[in-house]
């Protein structure tokens, strides 16, 4: 009698070990099922063209809101405003550290020369399938430098998170608003250094809320101005740039836009104290090409150091 | 079953699951329906109780590999092997036993055994991982968060069914699903 060749599936044995494998895949520790990413590589690199396609045509079908600017020339300026506010901030935050750093100097510690940042384009594949994930899978890996821990923005200066992980020609991105992404220190810009209203700020820890912004207490130290100068007291309002000064991250992401405040709230446990929402200039989870911040700095400014005034 | 055909019919799936969720998304929400889901309740509702439990474990693994779930506070993720397969198999035995019940070739049925099925593939999905959790895996999971949007989720993987069974009940001819009526007088599996 001739065997059919689907016969094998009917094999109630082979069946159930199958399920007894995969139960135990399911729950054995990580570090021992380490070797399924392995066999994901190929997977996700298989899965990548058509979900670039479908990614495409759904951002033509129903493109992200685009940010709310009156008109190009406008969008242009504004584009060149922020970037030159942003250097400024960056070379005031820069002194300061360099100051840091002199002490440290002093005391016989070794200095990291910095290094300039290298700039790579990198297409968003697809978003994770999954719920527990929230992970963006993106098109650069490690042959063009990227490691874990590299600095990830979009539409200019938004930040947008750090690679997770690298599994060959591509990287997984953890969003800064990302539910298990750690708490970011945060200056809440409450001046306008080109409208002459100085560059005053607010230290902020702003914590993920796992729908899309954070959120945190404002720190004590309100008039704190990040050149040092004093200013009056300073409270935080709805539309404030909110810029990430935390030393946890490398140099290159400092004083990259975390978001806008949304919402200003006293804080539940101190009344004198505000809670602020922050939420990104746009949907982390939606953009389609992202801007990696490479440097040869791959550890943080002060490695662990505790920061920010609101800790 | 045509395993060519389920291939590439899986492959466009998983490109269709990972490219468009994110537009499918509810506003700010996390919940979106899953393409590959409605592959597997339209095998389990029309293919051979084998093949439809060894489609589930596939199309099911083929997501496993293509999601890395975080590590809390910090960096690194973990892809793991066996939620969704084994999710998606329960599912596909609820949906066999499920199928005699109704009518096999109807857009709403398929969209209820959807429903259905994705949900049960949730909550195995959930105590899976939770069930790493407890054994001490630091994963970035809140099962009592994610249960509930993984449930509207379900809901909203039956809706899409109901619209993809215009494509793919004609595609049953292509992907060697016997029809009802042939495989009424024919060979029981």
């Amino acid at each position: 009698m001739s065997r059919s060749p689907s016969q094998p599936l009917h094999h109630p044995r082979l069946l159930l070990a199958a399920v007894l494998v995969l139960v135990l895949l399911a729950v054995v520790p990580g570090r021992w099922t380490a070797w399924a990413g392995w066999f994901g590589r190929p997977v996700a690199v298989l899965a990548a063209p058509p979900a670039t396609l479908f990614r495409l045509l759904g951002s033509w079908l129903a493109p992200p809101k685009p940010p709310a600017l009156r008109n190009d020339e406008r969008a242009l300026l504004e584009e060149h405003r922020k970037a030159a506010e942003t250097q400024y901030l960056q070379l005031l935050e820069e002194n300061d550290r360099l100051k840091a750093q002199i002490k440290v100097l002093q005391r016989g510690l070794e200095l990291n020369p910095d290094l300039p940042v290298k700039q790579l384009t990198a297409r968003v594949v697809a978003t994770a399938s999954d719920l527990a994930s929230g992970l963006l899978r993106i098109r650069a890996g490690e042959s063009q430098g990227v490691t874990a821990g590299s600095v990830v923005t979009a539409d200019g200066l938004q930040l947008v998170g750090r690679v997770d992980s690298v599994a060959g020609p591509l990287a997984f991105v953890r969003p800064i608003t990302h539910k298990a992404s750690p708490e970011v220190t945060v200056r809440v810009m409450t001046g306008d250094f080109f409208q002459g209203t100085g560059a005053e700020s607010l230290i902020a820890l702003l914590k993920p809320q796992g729908d899309g912004s954070l959120k945190g207490e404002v720190g004590t130290d309100a008039g704190a101005a990040l050149g040092g100068a004093s200013a009056p007291r300073l409270e935080p309002k709805p539309g404030q740039t909110v810029r990430l000064a935390d030393r946890t991250w490398p140099g290159a992401a400092q004083m990259l836009i975390v978001g806008t405040v949304t919402r200003v709230d006293p804080s539940p446990t101190q009344p004198l104290r505000k809670v602020i929402t922050v939420e990104p200039t746009l949907r982390l989870d939606r953009v389609s090409e992202v801007v990696l911040r490479l440097t040869d700095e791959s550890m943080p400014i002060i490695p662990a150091a505790p920061t920010g005034g609101a800790r | 079953m045509n395993w060519i055909v389920f291939g590439l019919i899986s492959w466009i799936f998983l490109g269709l699951e990972l490219g468009l969720r994110d537009v499918l998304q509810l506003g700010p929400t996390p919940i979106a329906p899953s393409f590959m889901f409605v592959l597997v309740a339209f095998i389990a509702v029309s293919a051979t109780p084998s093949a439809s439990v060894w489609a589930a474990i596939v199309l099911g693994l083929l997501v496993d590999l293509t999601n890395a779930t975080p590590y809390r506070e910090a960096a690194g993720a973990i892809t793991i092997v066996g939620p969704h397969a084994l999710g998606y198999l329960l599912a596909a035995q609820l949906i066999l036993a499920a199928r005699a019940m109704m009518i096999r070739r109807h857009p709403i049925s398929l969209a209820i055994l959807t429903a259905l099925g994705a949900a049960v593939a949730h909550i195995v999905v959930v105590f899976l991982l939770s069930m790493r959790l407890v054994l001490g895996e630091p994963i970035a999971v809140e099962a009592s968060a994610q249960i509930g949007q993984r449930l509207l989720s379900s809901l909203y993987t039956g809706g899409l069914a109901a619209l993809l069974s215009i494509v793919l009940f004609p595609l049953s001819g292509a992907l060697g699903l016997h029809s009802v009526q042939a495989r009424r007088f024919g060979r029981r599996d």
